[in-house]
C-alpha cells in the first residue's frame, strides 16, 4: 500500500471514520472533565486495542488526543477549571469572557481557532516529516543515543521546576525499561530471581499506573471543588470575529507547531508561550489581558492544537516522542510491530500518510463536536468526582489486566500508581518516567552499537561526538540545555 | 522578598527514599556485569543508576523551606480507597469482574459520595455491567469470570435470541 492509499484509507474506510469520530467525540469530553486526562485515556486505550489492526487503534487514539487537547478549553471557559494542562492559559481570559455573558462566542471562537491550529500543525507534519526522516536515515547509533538523551533531558528540565527531580524521574524510567532478560545476552537485569520479571515490566502497566491511578489519587484531594456554571448563548462565532484574529492565530499556530515538535514539550508549554507571545505583540487588546481579551483566548487555543501535529514529527521521524501522549502512542506503535523512526516512512509510507489523513479527519470532527452538544456537555462535566474516581480506578485495573490477562500487571500498575502519586505530591515530574521506559531499549541498543563501533574506546567515541555535524549539534544542544538550568547568578554570588 | 513555598510534609523522607532506591539499584546494576565492558548488559543500568543517585543526592542536600505544608499526605478517603482497590485486585480473579467490580464500586460510592446504599448499589451494578458489555463483548477483552458462570449465561442468551429469531 502506498502513501496516497494510506491517506485515502483514513477518509474512505467507514469503520476507521467511525472510530475517528468516536475517539474525537470521547476525547472532547475526556479533555473537558477535570480529573480525566488525555494521557490517562490513551494509556488505558492501548491495552484494549492491541488486538486490533494498527490503523483502527491509531484512529481511535488520534481522535482522543486531538479531541482531548481541544476539550480542555470548554471547562476552562465555562467553569474556570482547565480540563487539561494545555488549557491553563485558556482559562485566564476565557472565563472572564464567559462571566460577561459571552460564553457561547468564546467556545465557538476557541473551537474554530483550535481547528485552524490543528490544521497548521498537521500541514507542517505532512511537509516536514518526510524531509526530516530522509535526513535522519544518515544518523549513526551515537546520534540516536544523543537524541534520546536530549529528549530525556528536555522532558526532565521542562516538566518541573527542578532539573534534579526531572533527572531522578528520567533515570528511574530508564532503569524500569531495562528490567528483564537482556535481549542480546539473555543476562538477567533487576529480576531478583523472579521469573515473572524475565519479560520485563510492561510499559503499559507503568503508564496506566502513573497517569491513571496516580491522577485518580491526586483528585481525591479535590473532591469538594464545586464549579460555577455559566449560561451559554449562541455558539457559532461570527465571521468578523474569526477574521479579526486570523493573523494572530497563524502566528501562534507556527509557534505551537514548533514547540510541539521539540521532544519533551507539549500543548501546555506551547499554549503558555503563545499567550505570552500574544501579550507582547498585541498593542491594543480588545480588553486588558486577564480580564477577557479575545487575543488571550485565541493564542493558547491555536497553539495547543498546533502542538499535536508538531509532537507527531519527532515521534514518526526519529522515534522520540514530542510529549507524554506521543510517548504512549509510541508504545502502541511498538505493540503493533511498527518501529517509529526514519525507517517507518521508508518501510510503511502508508502508515505515515494514514496518520496525516486521520489527524486531519479528527480535526474536522473537533469542529463538528466543538460546535454542538453543549447541553449534554454541561451535564457530563458536572459528574461528581466521587463517582468519577472509582470508575477511573476500575478502568485502570481492567486495562492492566487486559495486557496479558495476568494479575502481575495489575500489581505493577497499582505499585506505579502509588509511586506516581507520591512523586507528584513531592514535585517529581512523572512524564520523564514514561519517556525513560520507552526510550531505554533504544538507548541500550544504540549505546552498545556505538561503543562496539569504536572498539570500546571512549576517547574515540568522544571525538566522533564532536567531529561530525549531526553528533556535534546534538552534543551542543545537550550542553546548552544543561547549562541553561544551572543557576549561574547564584553560583557567581557565592 | 517572597516567602518560600512550604514543603509538603514528608518531603525529606521521600527524597531520602529515592536516594536509598537509587543506591539499591546501583548495587544491583553493578551486580549485572560489573565493569566488565562498556558494551556489557550492565552498562546502561549502571549509568542510569549513577545519574539517579547523583540527582537524588542533590535533591536531598538542597536547602528547602523550613515550614511544612499542613495538607495530609494520606487523607482518610485516600487510605480507604487505596485499601479498597488493593482488595479489589486481590478478589478480582477468585470472585470475577462482575462481583468484585460491583462490590468495589458500591463501597467506593458509599465512602466518597455518601449515597444511600441502594442507590450506590444500583449505580455500581449499572456501571460494572456497562463496563463488562463494552470491554468483554465489544472490545473482546478477557475479564476474570470467577464464580459467575459468564460463558453459560452468554450461551443461554445466545440460545434464547436464536430461538426468538427462529420462532415464526
Amino acid at each position: 500500500m502506498n502513501g496516497i492509499e494510506g491517506l485515502a484509507m483514513a477518509w474512505l474506510d467507514p469503520e476507521l471514520v467511525l472510530l475517528t469520530a468516536l475517539g474525537t467525540g470521547a476525547g472532547v469530553y475526556i479533555g473537558a472533565i477535570p480529573g480525566l486526562s488525555v494521557t490517562m485515556a490513551v494509556s488505558i486505550l492501548i491495552s484494549f486495542t492491541f488486538a486490533w489492526d494498527a490503523e483502527e487503534a491509531l484512529a481511535l487514539m488520534a481522535g482522543v488526543y486531538l479531541g482531548g487537547v481541544y476539550g480542555g478549553a470548554r471547562s476552562a471557559i465555562l467553569l474556570n477549571i482547565p480540563g487539561a494542562p494545555s488549557a491553563i492559559a485558556t482559562a485566564l481570559d476565557g472565563y472572564p469572557i464567559a462571566k460577561r455573558g459571552e460564553a457561547g462566542a468564546a467556545i465557538g471562537l476557541a473551537t474554530v481557532m483550535s481547528v485552524i491550529g490543528g490544521f497548521a500543525g498537521i500541514a507542517v507534519l505532512a511537509l516536514a516529516a518526510p524531509v526530516i526522516a530522509e535526513f535522519a536515515i544518515t544518523f549513526q547509533p551515537r546520534d540516536y543515543l544523543m537524541l534520546a538523551l536530549l529528549g530525556l533531558l528536555l522532558v526532565g528540565s521542562l516538566s518541573g521546576p527542578s532539573l534534579a527531580k526531572g533527572l531522578v524521574a528520567a533515570a528511574l524510567g530508564v532503569l524500569v525499561g531495562t528490567v528483564g532478560l537482556d535481549p542480546l545476552t539473555a543476562e538477567e537485569r533487576f529480576t531478583m530471581g523472579v521469573v515473572e520479571l524475565w519479560a520485563g515490566i510492561s510499559p503499559i502497566a507503568v503508564m496506566i499506573g502513573v497517569f491513571g491511578v496516580a491522577e485518580a489519587l491526586v483528585q481525591l484531594h479535590h473532591l469538594d471543588t464545586t464549579p460555577v456554571r455559566q449560561r451559554v448563548d449562541r455558539i457559532l462565532p461570527s465571521w468578523r470575529l474569526v477574521r479579526r484574529y486570523l493573523p494572530l492565530s497563524l502566528q501562534t499556530s507556527t509557534l505551537g507547531t514548533f514547540i510541539g515538535a521539540l521532544p519533551g514539550t507539549g500543548g501546555d508549554i506551547a499554549a503558555l508561550l503563545a499567550y505570552d507571545h500574544a501579550k507582547r505583540v498585541t498593542r491594543k487588546p480588545s480588553r486588558p489581558f486577564g480580564e477577557g481579551a479575545w487575543e488571550g483566548l485565541v493564542a493558547p487555543e491555536t497553539a495547543n492544537n498546533a502542538a499535536v501535529g508538531g509532537a507527531y514529527i519527532p515521534m514518526l521521524t526519529l522515534g522520540i516522542p514530542g510529549d507524554a501522549v506521543t510517548a504512549v502512542i509510541i508504545g502502541a506503535l511498538f505493540i503493533h510491530g511498527l518501529n517509529p523512526g526514519p525507517m517507518l516512512l521508508v518501510e510503511h509510507p502508508h502508515m505515515f500518510w494514514f496518520t496525516v489523513g486521520n489527524l486531519a479527519l479528527a480535526n474536522l470532527f473537533v469542529l463538528v463536536f466543538g460546535l454542538t452538544g453543549i447541553r449534554v456537555f454541561t451535564k457530563l462535566v458536572e459528574c461528581p468526582k466521587a463517582v468519577l474516581i472509582p470508575l477511573i480506578l476500575i478502568l485502570s485495573v481492567i486495562g492492566a489486566y487486559a495486557i496479558n490477562n495476568a494479575m502481575i500487571d495489575v500489581y505493577f500498575m497499582l505499585g506505579f500508581g502509588v509511586l506516581g502519586y507520591l512523586m507528584r505530591r513531592y514535585g517529581y515530574p512523572v512524564a520523564p518516567v514514561i519517556l525513560g521506559v520507552i526510550l531505554a531499549p533504544l538507548m541500550d541498543q544504540n549505546w552498545r552499537r556505538a561503543v562496539i563501533s569504536v572498539q570500546e574506546d571512549l576517547g574515540r567515541l568522544a571525538l566522533e561526538l564532536v567531529s561530525t555535524p549531526i553528533s556535534a549539534t546534538l552534543t551542543a544542544a545537550i550542553i546548552a540545555v544543561l547549562a541553561s538550568r544551572i543557576p549561574w547568578r547564584r553560583l557567581v554570588r557565592r | 522578598m517572597t516567602e518560600p513555598r512550604p514543603r509538603p510534609s514528608g518531603q525529606r523522607a521521600f527524597d531520602a527514599a529515592m536516594l536509598g532506591l537509587g543506591l539499591l539499584l546501583l548495587v544491583q546494576a553493578h551486580g549485572i556485569a560489573g565493569f566488565e565492558a562498556l558494551s556489557s548488559p550492565g552498562a546502561l543500568p549502571l549509568a542510569a543508576a549513577s545519574v539517579l543517585v547523583l540527582a537524588a543526592g542533590f535533591t536531598v542536600l538542597r536547602p528547602r523551606s523550613a515550614t511544612a505544608d499542613a495538607t495530609p499526605l494520606l487523607p482518610p478517603t485516600l487510605l480507604v480507597l487505596g485499601g479498597l482497590i488493593g482488595l479489589f485486585a486481590l478478589v478480582l480473579e477468585p470472585l470475577g469482574f462482575l462481583l468484585a467490580g460491583t462490590g468495589f464500586l458500591t463501597t467506593a460510592f458509599l465512602v466518597l459520595d455518601r449515597r444511600r446504599p441502594l442507590r450506590a448499589l444500583g449505580l455500581a451494578a449499572t456501571a460494572t455491567l456497562g463496563a463488562w458489555v463494552l470491554f468483554r463483548l465489544v472490545f473482546e477483552v478477557l475479564l476474570p469470570e470467577g464464580i459467575v458462570p459468564e460463558r453459560a449465561i452468554l450461551a443461554w442468551i445466545e440460545d434464547a435470541l436464536a430461538a426468538l429469531w427462529s420462532t415464526p
